[in-house]
């Protein structure tokens, strides 16, 4: 597929804006409702810069067109969801011929997409490819994606930011009908530029999964363009990895059957941007196994995704969010509820004592945080499905009021099926009685029992019943919630002169522990803030072509400091005034002190059965 | 039934049914399943049936959810276990799994979304070639039934093999949006007639406050599901 693209008319000396994500032309909106029918290119997107711009960036210079995709349409799959979506009625082809786009130039650029913000500035686009053979052809792509793209993400923007005609734009048709996504925001214009980071997730045949703002209807044109280009990319066998125009970073992730695509001006760099769209990928398989997925696309390769996926926006939106405020994505990592070790291994013995044979993982999980965990010998649980697992509690609240059975893929334990997981509070009231006044009240203290077994729930819903009555016998219940009344430990406590804030990977367990967050990082600001720093030592010190073994910044709000070894890794704040050495000693003095408390704050002995 | 507590009149009734609390009645277990296609509110009906709670926001349920409610009705325990299912696509191939052996089916419907009304009965068709081969040929009243039709309704129904025979109870949900509703009370009335169901229209969300109507309309579903799974089950 994708074997003729063609670029036309490249308008010599045309520049790309990087701003021009913010601007759009006000035919971007007709082409959304272009009728399903037609895939004759009926609008073009200018990229055209307004203000500073200046004239230069008038012209539109390139069509990329990409007839042959028309493949990829099959009218009998489209009946059923092609009545959902009129409008949007998967016209990759149509919707990514329309989109004419102003060319940078197609130099060559260096192979990494290390290109400097300075020369992304100056509107030039470089693309990261995997052989050097083909990264003329790449760059021509991604210059032309970077125009494309551009206009058709902030489309829906124009409403706000350029275009005057916002009340007189069509009402998209697409809403009403469907069935499988509920959106209410519809109407409203949507201010794409304001958004710092945007995840898109489409199928190989360019129809819209997921959008984390906005609706996925009124992305067709733009989901078009991103498939057309990673699928031009491919054809040259080749992988499109990421885009840098302007300050915004696009990276793409091509699994399978779907494409996921990371546009951020976060200043987070490619590497992370790539592990969140694996950890979003994830998500999916762990909702659809990868059997499923595949199998899904094998039988129809136009199918929509979105009527799967139904029901679980919340849980990818949650995600997204998460992976920008807790370092455990980054990490790798999890965290664990201090607990003196005793109340820990008593609490693990409980989950273990009289198990039903089928039972694979039990685990305890209070407010991000694990307690425990107990698993046969043979079979560890990844943190990342962990993590998965931490997301699904914490972003349900549907758990609160039952014991769920739930089926649920673990992707690095078993992509291809589906485990059981019994999932229930222990200090929520689960037996009510309708002659007995109504106690309310959510728990904290969440249990996971999960099992290959799908018929295992009452007999898990038994051994629920027998774990409580053992944990009230041995007060272990009220150990966890004075653990979670108290707060989490200060960097008072740890008293090294200096150092603001840390965090600290125990590689050899996937834990991590970081003290609370204090001033100056009281602000939701600081606090990105600071969480992009952490984010960018830890880049700088796994970076592929330059890892390091010590990363030390002396900045203007404060000094960062990051140290791996074989055993840990360790990211530090200290207040900007610190000397490298200075920073070393109080190092030094930390891992003293972590290493004294390292049985409170880490899980060091599994719970193996 | 219900041994152990002495009979007596009905003013001594109250003292029995605390006597039953104290441990001296059988408890009898009523198992009922909530069907539907998603975001209809069967998870919000639950809630406020079970806990008498209502919050807008909550997320799809996945897999199944399982709920118990004790109640004493009638001088006998009742332990009402509620199987709420996810309304998704993807788990329709397991709710076979929560409707065997379910004494009860409530079939949620959206009454401001034909879709869901029409899903309804594909359930249905589902649902009695799966669990019973023989078809249900007596009468059921439908919306129009009343307390005292009820111990008619199950002695028809006891005659039959009641282990094998899911009571199935129409329910339309979110009638505090009766201005955008899609499918009419007549419609739903005799399409439960049709299949032997109960009707209910309900709303989950309308508080008393606001619309007794809707209140009282919850609270005669209730009442008219709990005797009648009770009696149901008084048998089994």
């Amino acid at each position: 597929m994708a074997s003729e693209i063609e670029f036309l008319g490249e308008a010599p000396g045309s520049h790309y804006s990087g701003d021009a994500l913010l601007l759009a032309d006000e035919e971007a909106d007709d082409s959304v409702s272009v009728s399903g029918g037609s895939s004759t290119p009926t609008s073009q997107l200018l990229a055209g810069g307004v203000g500073s711009a200046g004239p230069d960036t008038d012209a539109v210079a390139s069509a990329l067109q990409a007839g042959d995709l028309e493949a990829d349409r099959d009218d009998d799959d489209d009946d059923d969801d092609g009545a959902a979506n009129p409008s949007s009625s998967s016209q990759p082809a149509a919707t990514g011929g329309t989109a004419a786009a102003t060319a940078a130039s197609p130099a060559r650029r260096p192979r990494l997409a290390s290109t400097s913000l300075k020369e992304a500035l100056r509107a030039e686009a470089s693309v990261s490819s995997r052989s050097g053979a083909s990264a003329a052809n790449a760059n021509a792509a991604a210059s032309s994606a970077t125009a494309g793209l551009a206009p058709a993400a902030s489309s829906p923007a124009s409403n706000n930011s350029a275009s005057s005609t916002a009340s007189d734009k069509p009402a998209p048709q697409a809403a009403h009908q469907s069935d499988s996504v509920v959106e209410s925001a519809e109407d409203i214009p949507f201010n794409w530029a304001a958004d710092e980071k945007h995840i898109f997730i489409l199928s190989n045949a360019g129809k819209p999964i997921y959008s984390r703002y906005g609706s996925e209807d009124r992305l067709v044109t733009m989901m078009g363009v991103i498939q057309a280009l990673v699928s031009f990319v491919q054809d040259k066998n080749d992988t499109l990895r990421s885009i840098i125009a302007g300050d915004y970073r696009f990276v793409f992730l091509s699994k399978g059957p779907i494409i996921l695509v990371a546009v951020a001006r976060t200043g987070e760099s490619e590497m992370h941007l790539s592990s969140q769209l694996h950890i979003v990928y994830n998500q999916i398989i762990s909702v659809l196994t990868h059997t499923q997925l595949t199998s899904i696309f094998e039988q129809r390769r136009n199918y929509d995704l979105r009527r799967m996926l139904a029901g679980t926006e919340k849980f990818f939106d949650s995600l997204i969010t998460l992976v920008d405020s807790d370092p455990s994505f980054f990490l790798t990592a999890v965290r664990c509820l201090p607990l003196a070790p005793t109340i820990r291994n008593t609490i693990g013995q409980t989950l273990q004592q009289n198990r039903p044979a089928d039972l694979l993982f039990a685990m305890m999980i209070a407010e991000k945080q694990l307690v425990t965990l107990v698993r046969p010998k043979k079979y560890p649980l990844h943190p990342s499905d962990l993590l998965l697992i931490f997301n699904l509690v914490n972003a349900s609240t549907s758990f609160s009021a039952a014991e769920s059975w739930i089926p649920l893929c673990l992707p690095k334990f078993n992509n291809r099926g589906f485990l059981h997981a019994h999932v229930s509070y222990l200090d929520a009231d689960l037996e009510t009685d309708a002659d007995a006044p109504a106690r309310s009240g959510s728990g904290r203290v969440c249990l996971l029992l999960i099992t290959t077994n799908k018929d295992l729930f009452f007999v898990l819903s038994e051994f629920r019943k027998q774990i409580l009555q053992s944990l009230q016998a041995t007060q272990s219940m009220e150990a966890i919630q004075d653990a979670l009344d108290r707060e989490n430990y200060r960097i008072a406590h740890v008293d090294i002169a200096g150092l603001r804030h840390f965090i600290y990977k125990s590689k050899n367990t996937s834990q991590f522990t970081q003290p609370e967050l204090e001033a100056p990082y009281t602000t939701p600001e600081e606090r990105q803030r600071l969480f992009r720093q952490y984010q960018h030592v830890h880049s700088a010190i796994h970076s592929t072509a330059r890892p390091l073994k010590i990363y030390f910044n002396n900045g203007s709000k404060e000094a960062m400091l990051g140290w791996i070894t074989t055993n840990f890794e360790l990211y530090a704040t200290f207040g900007p005034l610190v000397t490298k050495s200075g920073a070393i000693a109080a190092v030094n003095r930390l891992l003293q002190w972590i290493k004294h408390e390292e049985d409170k704050l880490f899980i060091l002995n599994a719970q193996v059965f | 039934m219900a041994s152990g507590s002495p009979s007596g009149a009905a003013q001594q009734q109250q003292q029995q049914q605390q006597q039953q609390q104290q441990g001296g009645g059988r408890a009898l277990e009523a198992k009922v399943v909530i069907l539907g296609s998603q975001g209809v509110g069967k998870t919000s009906l639950v809630l406020r049936y079970v806990q008498g709670t209502y919050a807008a926001d909550i997320t799809s349920t996945i897999g199944a959810s399982f709920m118990t409610r004790k109640m004493t009705v009638d001088r006998c325990q009742v332990r009402m276990q509620i199987w709420d299912t996810a309304g998704q696509e993807r788990f329709r191939s397991m709710a076979p799994m929560y409707y065997r052996g379910a004494n009860a089916a409530l079939l949620v419907y959206d009454i401001t979304d034909e879709q869901t009304f029409d899903d309804i009965k594909s359930w249905v068709k589902g649902e009695r070639s799966n669990t019973s081969e023989r078809p249900l040929d007596f009468e059921m009243p439908c919306s129009h039934c009343t307390l005292s039709s009820i111990p008619l309704l199950v002695a028809i129904e006891l005659q039959h093999n009641v282990d094998s025979d899911i009571v199935l109870v129409l329910v339309g949900n979110k009638s505090d949006m009766a201005s955008q509703r899609k499918v009419s009370g007549e419609t739903a009335a005799i399409y439960a007639e049709e299949i032997n169901a109960l009707f209910f229209e309900t709303s989950a969300k309308a508080d008393s406050g606001r619309s007794r109507v809707f209140k009282s309309s919850l609270i005669a579903f209730c009442s008219h599901a709990q005797l009648f799974v009770l009696l149901l089950t008084n048998v089994l």
